[in-house]
């Protein structure tokens, strides 16, 4: 073998113990016979193994234990854990998509603007007229059959006719 | 104390004795490699802890065949490298390892003062390692891991372990002689 490919082990394996028996017997026969190499070797040692050795291993903090335990998910839930998981759940079903939300807003804006013209045909009373009924407008305007159940409510305007 | 596979299966149902047990077991080997990682004590601590924390959500999933101890070391890296990529630009990166030294949290003495000039120069020298030379220095020198055990935790090829190590060390020999004709 030759001093570049014994160095090349003297800088891995040879360091590490990786390397035993007849291969370790090679490269120490190697080294007997090799001041360069031998030289190579107690660099090794000292520049790059020794260092390490001096380093001290520390110890982690109480405090990162506590800030685990804090942190950990709740265990298994109880009657009370349930039932406020229940509410949340709920909950959720009444969060509707933001499409929706627009599509409301866009349509009372309309009924809104609507009943707001002046000298319009005889529409359904605004709410300023009937501060009853602003609600009966509202399900009108979204196509809400129920609202056509109300005898006090007209609905004869061409705000239908964007719904229809 | 060694954790058994009864007491993983504790802790992966929420048992937070158990889990406890493990974290007792691995916490002074996460945090001495994420503090080598990291050079910062408050990063260490940030490191283990995240460490832990997904330790205790994935323990589910971890499969009993396995090696826990391999596991969390390779948590142990990601979570390490993933800490030191987010803060790359960080001004505190930029701190020298002699004041984090000087925090108060370094007891060793050295033989020489030589020899602690030395070991500082080799903690700055891994923090300009390439991330993948400073994991492999790391779990060989401070973890003691044969090259098998650092390629099982990388999951990468064992000849890749130890081409990564000549290339570290060399630049650590390179390093060295060059301060010795600067001293001269």
């Amino acid at each position: 073998m030759t001093c570049s490919q014994i160095q090349d082990i003297l800088i891995t394996d040879y360091l590490d113990g990786e390397i035993k028996g007849e291969a370790r017997a090679l490269v120490d026969e190697h080294l007997a016979r090799c001041p360069a190499c031998r030289e190579f070797s107690a660099e090794v040692i000292r520049d790059v193994s020794r260092p390490f050795q001096a380093l001290e291993q520390k110890t982690p903090p109480e405090e990162i234990w506590m800030n685990i335990q804090s942190k950990m998910e709740t265990p298994a839930l109880g009657v009370c854990g349930t039932v406020s998981r229940f509410r949340e759940l709920i909950g959720q079903r009444w969060v509707w998509p933001k499409p929706v939300w627009a599509l409301t807003a866009v349509c009372l804006l309309m009924v809104a603007f609507a009943l707001s013209r002046p000298g319009s045909t005889p529409g359904p009373r605004t709410a300023a007229e009937n501060p009853a009924e602003p609600m009966e407008l509202m399900l009108a305007a979204l196509g809400d059959e129920s609202a056509d159940d109300d005898e006090d409510t007209e609905f004869d305007t061409a705000i239908e006719e964007y719904f229809l | 104390m060694d954790v058994t596979e009864e007491m993983i299966n504790r802790a992966a149902r929420g048992d937070t004795r158990a889990f406890e047990a493990i974290y007792r077991a691995y916490a002074g080997m996460v945090f001495n490699l994420a503090y080598r990682f990291a050079g910062s004590w408050d990063d260490a601590q940030d490191i283990t802890q995240n460490v832990f924390l997904s330790v205790h959500k994935n323990l589910k999933h971890f499969e009993i065949r396995s090696s826990i101890k391999t596991w969390i070391y390779r948590i142990t890296v990601n979570t390490s490298l993933n800490h030191r990529r987010k803060w790359a630009n960080a001004k505190h990166q930029h701190i020298s390892f002699d004041e984090t030294l000087d925090a108060g949290h370094d007891n060793h003495r050295a033989k020489s003062l030589q020899e602690e000039e030395w070991r500082q120069r080799v903690d700055q020298m891994l923090e300009r390692l390439p991330p993948d030379q400073k994991a492999c220095m790391i779990l060989r020198h401070i973890e003691q891991l044969s090259y098998q055990d650092i390629a099982e935790t990388l999951k990468i090829n064992i000849n890749t372990v130890r081409s990564r190590l000549k290339r570290a060390r060399e630049a650590l020999i390179k390093m060295r002689r060059e301060v010795i004709q600067h001293d001269m």
